[in-house]
């Protein structure tokens, strides 16, 4: 298969003394969603700026659709990537819900006439297309994540990156965020998601989860077999999606269930 | 001390073309050692109506009582206090009906993202700012501000830092310890947990039930419903400047309507709960707070099923 991101033996540190990735590599496949879990410093984010070429390695190779990353490139390679960020109040730039999303397409010199039509496609998709004409401050946060990638959208990439996009938003806003991930993917299976998080239930969506710990990987597996790994997860100070927390408390009570499947597991305490 | 809002109205820029009501006909009871969340939607009152109990925001009419301290307008409070001098208040409770001092001390309110107001050298003089302020001398300030500091688990190493050197939640953890340094009776807090990661999330939540575990009454503004279950004692429900609902929080979620019109997303715990009750099971939701009692309830629920059709 081929690789959308392939990151091979990479070096990176703020300063010298301090390393954050000693000889780290990954890949993530074309189409498929990957999760990276970590604790606060450890690394996550700054693997994101390395990867959209924000921060440079120090020594190692980061291949984006092929390509190694390199300061020739690094636009031309931006243009294939997305990236939505953690604050929704730091990223949006337009005066409206509309002028937002248009933001990227007028950097892009799109003609005016074909902006409209772009802009209500793209805000349907996130469910925002009654905002348009929108302030942001009559927006939520999770409405405003949605304006957001929307206006990543606007720009047809082929890597979404979410860096912590839901941390801010309450429980209602994340789950609006992972369902609109979830019908993208579904709408288009090309779509490759890079999604750096502390929203163990966002991660328990993608196809394999990655955990890094001091800039090293320490699982790199289906989110049901990295889950599985409590004990270590929970020294590393992250937690584990409900369905295995329930499925925990209920075994210390006596009673075993096999599946994590949430309608499943009601099923099986009925029986 | 309970906390007493009666017939309370709050107009913002009255007699402006601007004015708009920003509370209706509030009438509501805060229990004494409660942990009551305020929930609904941005623009419902819920910043409004906290700033009332410590008179950062005065009554356009109507009043709060904390505990003989009457918040009301000026109008308001010469009427109340002529009414109470025929009933024989003593000098002391007519002093303590205006001394808004003593209220503000013992009020303490925690805006949110209350990491943006330090300022100071150090982390210590930031946290006995407001013990000086209120009149302590400055090593009995010092002493509250330790004390403070301890509680909401700062290291001493960190004492004499500047606190913007400090990362985000040790940051939030000195501007509530500012607060606290004072002992109040009521800890009021403003979406406390807003931007943090869980982990920063479940610590600070953690700390808010210590506190209220020592004996204060916490009053807090939240969207996280997961919190209002596990915390939470009291839930008072705002919209569009009125009270909605006044309930236990499981009994929000018991409240279709509510729901819909909140549009908050069910905790987890509660949610499962409903589906196993939906096929049978008789779990009793007031007892589920998260998913250590949940399974809980489930264990015990179970035994009786099968203790009934032996």
């Amino acid at each position: 298969m081929d690789h959308a991101i392939k990151i091979t033996n990479l070096c990176f540190g703020y300063d010298k003394k301090t390393p954050i990735f000693n000889d780290l590599s990954l890949h993530v496949e074309k189409g498929e969603y990957v999760a990276i879990i970590g604790h606060n410093g450890s690394g996550k984010s700054t693997l994101a700026k390395l990867i959209i070429g924000l921060l440079e390695a120090s020594s190692g190779k980061i291949e984006i659709f092929g390509k190694e990353l390199n300061e020739e490139n690094v636009y031309e390679l931006r243009s294939k990537m997305g990236i939505v960020f953690q604050n929704p109040d730091n990223q949006f730039t337009g005066a409206t819900v509309a002028d937002d999303i248009a933001f990227g397409l007028e950097n892009k010199c799109v003609k005016t006439e074909e902006m409209d039509e772009i802009i209500l496609k793209y805000a349907t998709k996130v469910g925002m297309e009654k905002f348009l004409d929108k302030e942001p401050t009559a927006l939520s946060g999770g409405q405003k994540q949605r304006v957001a990638i929307a206006g990543v959208l606007a720009m047809q990439p082929e890597l979404i990156i979410m860096d912590e996009s839901t941390a801010m938003l309450d429980p209602k806003g994340k789950k609006e965020i992972r369902d609109i991930v979830k019908s993208l993917r579904s709408e288009n299976p090309n779509l490759t998601v890079l999604s750096i998080t502390h929203d163990i239930e966002e991660a328990f969506d993608s196809d394999r989860v990655i955990c890094i710990n001091h800039g090293s990987i320490v699982f790199n597996d289906t989110p049901n077999n990295v889950f599985a790994h409590e004990k270590e997860l929970s020294l590393m100070n992250l937690s584990v999606p409900f369905v295995f927390q329930l499925r925990n408390e209920l075994k210390r009570n006596g009673i075993s269930i096999d599946t994590i499947d949430e309608k499943e597991m009601v099923n099986e305490l009925c029986l | 001390m309970p906390i007493k809002f009666s017939h309370l109205n709050y107009i913002y820029s009255p007699s402006t073309p601007f004015a708009s009501i920003a509370l209706e006909d509030i009438n509501l009871e805060i229990k004494d050692h409660s942990f009551t969340c305020i929930v609904g939607h941005t623009g419902s009152g819920k910043s409004t109506l906290i700033q009332q109990i410590n008179a950062l925001l005065i009554p356009t009419s109507g009043q709060v009582d904390v505990n003989g301290f009457i918040v009301a307008s000026k109008n308001d409070t010469k009427t109340i206090k002529k009414n109470r001098r025929k009933n024989k208040l003593t000098k002391e409770e007519l002093k303590k009906l205006e001394d808004i001092k003593l209220l503000r001390k013992n009020v303490g309110l925690v805006f949110q993202f209350p990491e943006y107001q330090l300022f100071e050298e150090t982390v210590l003089k930031d946290v006995a700012f407001g013990p000086k302020n209120f009149g302590y001398k400055d090593e009995e300030a010092i002493e509250l501000a330790k004390n403070a500091l301890n509680l909401v688990g700062l290291n001493e190493e960190l004492f004499e830092k500047s606190p913007f050197e400090l990362s985000g939640g040790q940051k939030r953890r000195v501007a509530i310890a500012g607060i606290i340094s004072l002992k109040p009776d009521v800890l009021i807090l403003d979406e406390p947990t807003a931007g943090l990661d869980p982990q920063g999330c479940q610590e600070m939540m953690d700390l808010f039930k210590k506190i209220h575990q020592n004996g204060t009454t916490v009053i807090m503004v939240t969207h996280d419903m997961d919190n209002v279950i596990k915390y939470g004692s009291d839930v008072v429900v705002l919209g569009k400047g009125k009270v909605l609902k006044e309930c236990q929080p499981y009994e929000l979620f018991l409240d279709e309507n509510m729901i819909s019109l909140l549009c908050i997303e069910e905790p987890k715990c509660i949610h499962f709960a409903k589906e196993l009750n939906k096929k049978g099971y008789h779990l009793d939701l007031s007892k589920i707070k998260d998913v250590e009692s949940l399974a809980d309830e489930i264990a015990s629920n179970k035994k009786e099923i099968s203790g009934g059709s032996l």
